[in-house]
This record gives structure tokens, sequence and C-alpha cells, in this order.
């Protein structure tokens, strides 16, 4: 019997279960970030394991596996601090990002839980910022409260357009930034978080439409656009793949003019309405070739129509459908929809709903 | 050679269950040992885990295995009450559990434990599972003055 008992003879020599780092891991993980950050001061080896990347990881993903939040900052009073509300199903948490007060333009994109916001240091109006005023872009994560000021930017009168890509290492993301140089004309720079400092790709014949309407896809990002063509309006996706190197995709006929780019389990998706009544999702097959093949066909119920779509995008199998007053779910397994019930008052929003993981990651890398 | 429906298996301070071979092939573990040499009526030694803990371990892969078709909510009750224990029960369960490889286990403690740590201080945390605070007053302040408001 003592053969097959060796392969038994392994005794764990740790008496703490505290120090066996697959345990401890796996405990922690399970935490929120708030309790985490009480947890960095137990012990050394306790903060040592929470502040280390294959840790950071493993919350993640299991963050990532068990939030269903969708979240907004508001702007209750023009205070020195933005609350950042976080909704988690049934509860609303509100936190603060320690920024002094600036005029806040909105959050362009969430990702592994920061958030990337464009802030401007004067009014605006509509597109055309007042007095050539600079404006600022923010990394911060709303649940450690860290925030990063990238380095300045271009004095513009325009707002710029920008997008964000990440991976391939948790730690790794890039910031794209378009704006107006000459007539049909954009130059385009990108920030990287390991370089910590912006580097101009040149100028491109094209610009994002809007910030928000874009999504990365394995370090691949993909933005909504629309050009003249022979004199006419066409939608169109703009790519930037983890080289850098630009390409145009083009999209369904039907769908050219507003639809919503996501990311369906790694697929380039569009999500497009026709009228008021139907939902459209189309799956993207080849990127070279813009083939493209329409996955559902959906309609859309009467009292879940909502007027001048905004954003639309993905929490695991929903799909978050939004204006400024109003947010409806849609679910891509049962095809059922709900409505998400804010319980703050809609006067104080300020931006559009965002999905978010919340993470222990930090904005500089 | 012939599957054996039981297995008997031997805790660190020599006391024997035996046991239906299904409930034993819930421990990854053990499978290894049971697929690769198909012992008959062996004893298999299991030196990492006492009597105490392993009558536990085995009273939840009895239950895992019978209620395989009972609906979540019997069984998420009845999680809950074997977990409803001391503290060092806990940690002798999870370091079995470990040592014996049993997933649906492992994350059933690492659960109970970690809903513990909610709401509490680090002074409260150290005291309850016992963990020694190697920090200096200087790092202590430190943290305070990072990330203070999570304290509060």
């Amino acid at each position: 019997m003592d053969d097959f008992g060796s392969k038994l003879i392994w005794v764990t020599q740790n008496d703490n279960v505290f120090e066996v780092e697959d345990i401890l891991t796996n405990i922690l993980s399970r935490l929120p970030v708030k309790t985490l950050l009480i947890c960095k001061s137990v012990s050394k080896y306790w903060r040592d394991l929470i502040c280390s990347p294959s840790f950071m990881h493993s919350h993640l993903v299991q963050s990532q596996e068990h939030s269903s939040d969708a979240f907004y900052p508001s702007y209750p009073s023009w205070d020195d601090n933005i609350p950042l509300l976080t909704k988690t199903d049934g509860e609303t948490t509100q936190s603060f990002v320690d920024c002094d007060g600036f005029y806040f333009e909105g959050m362009v994109c969430s990702f592994n839980g920061l958030i990337c916001c464009i802030n401007f240091h004067g009014p605006i109006v509509y597109e055309w910022i007042k007095d050539s005023h600079t404006f600022d872009i923010h990394i911060c994560n709303p649940a450690t409260r860290e925030v990063l000021l990238l380095p300045p930017t271009p004095t513009s009168e325009y707002i710029p357009k920008i997008g964000v890509s990440f991976g391939p290492t948790i730690n790794e993301y890039k910031v794209f930034q378009f704006y107006y140089r000459d007539e049909k004309l954009y130059e385009c720079k990108v920030y990287s978080s390991i370089v910590g400092s912006w580097k101009s790709m040149g100028t491109v014949p094209y610009s994002p439409y809007t910030s928000s309407n874009h999504v990365c896809i394995n370090e691949t990002v993909f933005w909504f656009s629309i050009s003249v063509i022979d004199g006419r309006l066409v939608g169109h996706i703009i790519a930037v793949d983890r080289e850098e190197n630009f390409s145009i995709i083009r999209i369904p006929e039907e769908e050219t003019m507003r639809p919503f780019l996501v990311n369906l389990e790694g697929c380039l998706c569009l999500v497009a309405r026709h009228g008021l009544g139907q939902l459209d999702i189309w799956a993207l097959q080849d990127s070279k070739e813009s083939v493209w093949v329409k996955k559902r066909s959906d309609d859309i119920p009467r009292n879940f129509n909502i007027e001048g779509l905004s954003y639309v995008t993905v929490q695991k199998n929903e799909i978050l459908l939004a204006n400024w007053v109003r947010s409806v779910f849609y679910n891509m397994e049962t095809r059922t929809w709900r409505e998400f019930n804010w319980e703050h008052a809609r006067e104080d929003m300020f931006s559009l709903p965002m999905a978010y993981t919340e993470s222990l990651l930090p904005c500089k890398y | 050679m012939a599957f054996t429906k039981k297995v008997t298996l031997k805790s660190s301070d020599g006391e024997l269950f035996i046991i239906d071979r299904a409930v034993a092939l819930q421990s990854r573990t053990i499978q290894y040992v049971l697929e690769d040499t198909n012992p008959v009526d062996a004893i298999i030694p299991v030196p990492a885990v006492d009597a105490r803990t392993l009558s536990k371990v085995l009273e939840y892969c009895k239950k895992h295995l019978i209620d395989l078709n009972t609906d979540f909510e019997d069984y998420s009750k009845w999680d809950k009450d074997f977990v409803d224990a001391e503290v060092w029960m806990l940690y002798d369960l999870i370091m079995a559990a470990d040592y014996l490889h049993i997933p649906p286990l492992i994350d059933l403690i690492c659960d109970k434990i970690a809903s513990m740590f909610k709401g509490q201080t680090p002074d409260k945390i150290r005291e309850i599972f016992n963990i020694d605070n190697d920090f200096s007053k200087e790092e202590e302040e430190d943290f305070k003055k990072k990330s203070g408001w999570a304290f509060k």
C-alpha cells in the first residue's frame, strides 16, 4: 500500500492558511476593492500579494464574472469633487475622485475598472471650445480613487476625438486622440501607459464621429466614423491595430448612418435600430473584405423604445441602450427587455451610463 | 482488475474511514491515486488531515454526492450551515480541501472567510485570524494618509 500512498506524502509545511498564496488569492479576490484597501494594511505579505499584477488579474477576472454594474458620474453641484455613482443591481454606491474642480465633458470609456474622461478648462459652445482653451484627459480608477492626468495635449478649437486600447498585459493601455489640423486632415496622437508620453502617428483623412462610440477588441480599436464620399455622407469604421496601423472597414449598406460598435464575445458587432421598433445585430466576419453577417433581428417592445439613442454597450449577456434620460437592457439569451432604474435624480446626470467592473488596476504603469 | 466499491482512508492520527468510492472520487488527489494504481481493498493514507477534519470533509463529500439532484436552495442552506464553524475549524478544513483538492469545498470556505473580512478594521482582521502586524508605525500612518477614506 505504500506505493500508491507515496503520492500523498506531500504535506503542506505552512501552518498558517494566510501564507499559502493560492488560498489567500482565492479568498481575497472575492472581496470588493474598498475591503482590499483595508486588507493591504493587515500584513506585509498581504500587501505584497494584493499589489502584485497576478493578483490584480485574478481579482479583475472574479469581478468581471460577478459584477453587473453600470455607472455614471453625476454633478449635484459645481463642487470640487465629482461623485461617481456605481450601481450594482439593487445597490448604489458613491465614490469621489479627488480632482480639483473642472468642467467635466464626460467619460469616454470604461475598461478593466479604469475610466478615461475629458475635461475642459473653459465653457464649451457646441463642438467649439471658446477662446481655444485647452482640455485635460484623465484616467481614473473610481474604486481606488486614483487619478492620473495625462501630459498636456495640443490646444485645439475643436473637441478632440478619443479612444482607448488596452492589453496585452493588464497594466498596458493606449489613448488615441484625433484632432483637426487642416481641411479634411486630422492628426492622430497616441499616449502609451508604458512610455508615459504622447507620440504623433501622423495625419489621416478621417476622424471618429464621437469618442463614445468606440470599442477595443484584442488590442485593436474600432471607431464609428462618417465621411463624405462622392458628395454623400457614408458611415464606416476606423480601425487601429496593435502595431498602430490604420484601416477602414465598410459597414452594411442599410446600417451606415447610426450603428453602435460593441464587443460580443470577442467579435466586433454593430447594434443598429430601424425606426424605433427593430433592433439588428451584425457581426464582422472578415475585416479585410468588410464581410458582415446579421446575427439577430428583434422587435423592440413599444414601451422600451427609446428616442435619441446615444449610447450602447454590452454588460455580460445584456445590451445596454441609453439616451440622456433613460436606459434599458436587452437580454440576448432570453430576448427579454428590462428597465434600468437609477435611484438618483436624472437632472444630476452629466454623462451616459457605462458598463463598469471595479478593479485594483493602477492608472499609472 | 475489478473496481472496488469501497475505499478506505486513513487519517494522520490513524483512524480508518471506509467510504463509497464515488464519495472519495470527489477529491481529485484521491481520484489521481485510485486511477493510477486502482488498489483493491487497500488503505489510502491521508497524512495531512486528522480524523476530526477528515470526517467533516467526508460529510461534505457525501452530502454533495447524494444531493446532486436537489434544488439549489436546499443545497446552499446546507452549505451555509456547514461553514458556520469556528475559525480554527475553517483553517483545518481549507487546508484539507486544498490538500485533497476538492474545488467546490475550497470555494465554499474561501467565500465564508472572505465574508468575515467585510466591514472589519485591519486590527480586527488580525485578531480574528491570528495574524502578526509586521508594519512600522510610519507605514501604518502612510496607509491612513493614502487610503484613509476606505477605513471610514
